[in-house]
């Protein structure tokens, strides 16, 4: 019998397509496998393009109270530290540096944004605000003795991500052919593509089983969570 | 032999910005002494924000043993280190932060807490502080309780300890009326409290006997009762002599508060 549900909290790495797109995809992609490896009832999916590690945490404080301890899992994505929860209904904003930014904000949000990151940002702040948060996930994995595992979209050296070697955008990135950062950004910004990453959770169907393998070993066996091997590599 | 840790801001500073003032009855100061350590590391800074204080524990971390009494003093969640050089401006919303920034920070900071700053987020972060300073208590099995300077919205601040009330309370309860507190602040004080670490002498000796049985017999530290209160007023000032800093609102903001050593 099935029991409990998976939560996952975090930024793209995390995102489900549509629902039609979904309904063919399901079997395949990484979040609803590991649910059925985990013989969860379901799953929550809490993640959006852009957030910021802040928006993240929130929501999990909010559903903290629904959140079973002894048969629940979670799945927090660890997002760049740079990114920004600037404005409470605006979440993909929080990647603040992505071009364009002037569309999804009125002009004075824009230049306040500019002025930030021109005058304000040359500070420790980023590392000491993502520090807090993967500390305090830490502290409250221990004091509520949750099933919870740290999957770090992004890799900072100074940062301690438990559990854990490499990150996701490590493996979306050598999925392109070259494996580098020129090599991706070309295949991104090329058409038909044109910037908008057309891989679910930034990663090709095979990669998806492989990350669902590799998180209920984690989870299940307390195995290292390896992001940097046995992925598919140079496969676009 | 052990040390004391102090990590805070202006809650947990000295009298003056001169190396020749050691403010003896300074509660952290006299505390250590009372517990035995033979060190008092005091990084404690006026204006700087969680962010900062987090930053020197951070910095000392590896120093810190379990024999050691650390005492984390947690500040306003509003105020931010944006400024690299300038910690001590993180409180922002000062009425003459334009005089020691550049006009493009000035207006960069305006900006950002126009624009950019929200309560529910400030709040998060001074959560996600907490739970950080508590993770690394277990961690490195520090001797550690962590007191409020300002408000904490009923979380709990302290991990191996209880603690009620904040530093705030105590500081403004010394006042007499609303009116003593703001011609203490507006024209004694010349806009900036100098009182040691916010408080009078004697509410020093208080918290340091709190402090002192629940480090030794893990009594709740009750920031609520049993201090002096009303005691300053425009018509009672005279025994504050001796007890004020030489601190110059105009020339000294923006530079750092002197903490001595033993």
């Amino acid at each position: 019998m099935k029991k409990g549900k998976l939560w996952v909290f975090g930024d793209s790495y995390g995102q489900l397509p549509g629902k039609d797109d979904f309904e063919k995809l399901k079997d395949q992609l990484w979040i609803p496998m590991l649910a059925e490896k985990l013989n969860h009832s379901n799953f929550y999916n809490i993640c959006h393009n852009g957030a910021a590690n802040e928006w993240s945490y929130y929501n999990f404080v909010n559903n903290i109270h629904l959140i079973n301890a002894k048969e629940d899992t979670i799945v927090f994505i660890v997002t760049q530290i740079h990114r920004q929860w600037f404005f409470y209904d605006n979440i993909g904003v929080s990647n603040h540096y992505m071009s364009g930014i002037e569309e999804y904000v009125d002009k004075d949000k824009a230049t306040a944004i500019r002025y930030y990151q021109k005058y304000l940002s040359d500070n420790p702040q980023d590392l000491i605000r993502a520090q807090w948060f993967l500390y305090s996930l830490e502290m409250i994995k221990l004091k509520q003795a949750y099933n919870m595992i740290v999957l770090p979209g992004f890799r900072e050296n100074d940062l301690d991500y438990g559990n854990s070697i490499g990150c996701l955008f490590d493996v979306c990135v050598n999925e392109i052919k070259g494996k580098t950062m020129e090599a991706w950004r070309n295949w991104l910004t090329s058409k038909p593509r044109s910037g908008a990453d057309p891989r679910t959770g930034h990663l090709s169907i095979d990669n998806h089983k492989i990350l669902a393998e590799k998180l209920y070993n984690s989870v299940v066996h307390n195995q290292v969570l390896d992001l940097s091997k046995d992925f598919k590599e140079e496969i676009l | 032999m052990s040390k004391i840790w102090i990590f805070g801001d202006s809650y947990g500073t000295h009298l003056a910005n001169n190396s020749e003032k050691i403010t003896p009855w300074f509660w952290a100061y006299s505390l250590g002494k009372r517990l035995g350590c033979n060190e008092y590391k005091n990084f404690s800074q006026w204006g700087v924000g969680n962010d900062y204080i987090h930053h020197e524990i951070d910095l000392h971390a590896e120093e810190i043993s379990p024999q050691d009494y650390v005492i984390v003093i947690t500040s306003s969640s509003t105020r931010e280190w944006l400024i690299e050089g300038q910690p001590t401006l993180s409180n922002f919303y000062v009425d003459n932060l334009h005089e020691h920034v550049t006009r493009d920070q000035y207006n960069a900071i305006v900006m950002y807490a126009n624009n950019l700053q929200f309560y529910r987020k400030t709040q998060l972060n001074f959560i996600k502080m907490l739970g950080s300073i508590h993770y690394m208590t277990d961690k490195y099995n520090w001797n550690a309780i962590v007191i409020p300077g300002f408000e904490h919205d009923g979380f709990p601040v302290s991990h191996k300890y209880t603690v009620k009330g904040s530093l705030f309370d105590v500081c403004y309860n010394e006042f007499e009326s609303k009116q003593d507190t703001e011609w203490f602040y507006n024209e004694f004080s010349d806009t900036i409290d100098r009182r040691a670490g916010h408080l009078i002498k004697n509410n020093h000796k208080i918290l340091e006997d709190k402090l002192y049985n629940t480090f030794t017999n893990n009594k709740i530290l009750d920031l609520t009762t049993e201090f002096e209160e009303r005691k300053i007023s425009k018509n009672n000032i005279e025994f504050l002599e001796n007890q004020i800093s030489e601190y110059h609102i105009i020339e000294d903001r923006g530079v750092s508060a002197f903490v001595p050593k033993y």
